[in-house]
């Protein structure tokens, strides 16, 4: 046996957690570090991650915090937050395993995920032989998602990712075959569990026994693409462009703001306080933008090719979300791209109940 | 990233969450043990999630403050030694 393999057979087995920041990963490491086995978590940035973007932007009395770190936090572990944006785009375009109720890709999302912490285990083994992780666990609970999570899926995501013998789910693994941890006595199986169903009942009862009273909303609420709202206005941008594509700009400004689209080809995307209206004045140079002068209102961006006569309603639209909105006439900016010059409409403000249903996104 | 009074600065305006802690991952790995960086965010998420980081990966935040423009936007700065 090379002495790097010697090094790796005697020192103490270490595991890298897929953390979500929610309550069955949580404690899924927790299970795991009860047996003695160090824990690191990694957590995925997809750019439809619900902690990001408009938690940061609007201003709630709610306490803004990123999830997985604040599960880091509470177990003690070290924390690798990776952007996979890019790459993840494959998997909401074109997802082998299709859609659940949204567009949300929840087995291929699995398989690339495990993917990529087996990545950075094997990338981990090359650099320091002695700081390697020896397997990968994650809170998987048999049938408690509709799509993922069904048992039938479960082999074929550890087969999939490629992660297979070294993949555990503390929460579940007595219901699946032994484990390469478990056969090897790195982890004790009758100290694992064996959970099944939507009942969430069991892991609260074992978040009291850890001691854990503040933790985030059970797994499913932490990816946009599982949001009724948020996959309307993605279809929509999908349809209003002819492909299914996306730059990261365009899943982020679907988080932002009120959209609203009067036409196939343009649409409005109408901050709805002070954070969002700092946050799109970045976007200034990339879209034309409208706002009302001379008194305090929403900026609105403008996405797509309006004629004359869509930005004169446009600016309507935007005197409707001012201060003035009650007014006769108001003063409406437009500002276009790398152009200095304002072009300024005089218009009647939108009437308040005129608004069509089908012209709102939501 | 540029460099002020010996530390390394590193500008995250505009970045929202998580992205502002993983560039931070990023230019912190570039660092030397003991070199400080100093990072600007405009995100009020960061005055949760930076001390959170660095409490769960070791590092040491050290000083942080924060600034209003007039036009009401906020920088928040930290200054991290690894």
């Amino acid at each position: 046996m090379p002495n790097t393999d010697l090094q790796q057979a005697s020192r103490p087995k270490r595991a890298l957690a897929l953390l979500s920041g929610g309550l069955d990963s949580l404690l899924a490491v927790r299970i795991i570090q009860e047996q003695g086995i160090e824990v690191e978590g990694v957590n995925f940035y997809t750019g439809f991650c619900v902690e990001g973007h408009t938690q940061a932007l609007r201003k709630t009395d709610k306490t803004k915090r990123h999830s997985a770190l604040y599960s880091a936090q509470q177990l003690g572990i070290k924390l690798h937050i990776v952007d996979i944006s890019e790459a993840y785009k494959e998997v909401v375009l074109r997802p082998k395993y299709g859609y659940g109720k949204h567009a949300n890709p929840c087995t291929d999302c699995k398989i690339f995920m495990l993917k990529q912490a087996k990545l950075m285990l094997e990338k981990a083994h090359e650099m320091v032989k002695t700081e390697g992780f020896d397997f990968i666990i994650t809170g998987e609970v048999i049938g408690q998602r509709p799509n993922s999570q069904l048992k039938k899926k479960m082999p074929i995501i550890a087969e999939e990712s490629q992660t297979e013998d070294i993949l555990l789910r503390p929460l579940c693994a007595k219901k699946l075959e032994p484990t390469l941890p478990e056969r090897l006595g790195w982890v004790d199986r009758e100290k694992l569990y064996s959970y099944y169903g939507r009942n969430r009942s069991p892991q609260i009862e074992l978040a009291q026994h850890f001691g854990f009273e503040d933790y985030a909303q059970p797994a499913g609420g932490c990816c946009f693409l599982t949001d009724d709202s948020y996959t309307k206005k993605l279809q929509d941008l999908w349809q209003s462009r002819g492909q299914r594509d996306y730059e990261m700009d365009d899943i982020i400004l679907l988080k932002v703001g009120r959209h609203i689209r009067p036409a196939a080809h343009f649409k409005l995307i109408i901050s709805r306080e002070e954070g969002e209206t700092h946050y799109l004045e970045g976007y200034r140079d990339r879209f034309l933008s409208m706002k009302a002068a001379n008194t305090g209102g929403a900026l609105m961006l403008i996405d797509g090719s309006p004629t004359e006569d869509d930005l004169k309603l446009a600016a309507q639209i935007c005197a409707r979300y001012s201060k003035a909105k009650f007014d006769p006439q108001v003063a409406v900016d437009l500002k276009r791209p790398r152009d200095p010059l304002i072009q300024r409409f005089q218009v009647q403000p939108f009437g308040i109940d005129d608004m069509p249903a089908e012209w709102i996104l939501q | 990233m540029s460099s002020q009074n010996g530390n390394r600065v590193y500008d995250a305006s505009g970045l929202l969450c998580p992205m502002p802690i993983i560039h931070l991952q990023q230019q912190l790995a570039a660092l030397a043990k003991d070199e400080i960086l100093q990072i600007l965010c405009t995100d009020r998420g960061t005055l949760q999630d930076i001390p959170a980081w660095c409490d769960v990966n070791g590092h040491t935040l050290i000083h942080q403050s924060q600034d209003s423009n007039d036009r009401g936007v906020t920088t928040y700065c930290f200054w991290i030694q690894k």
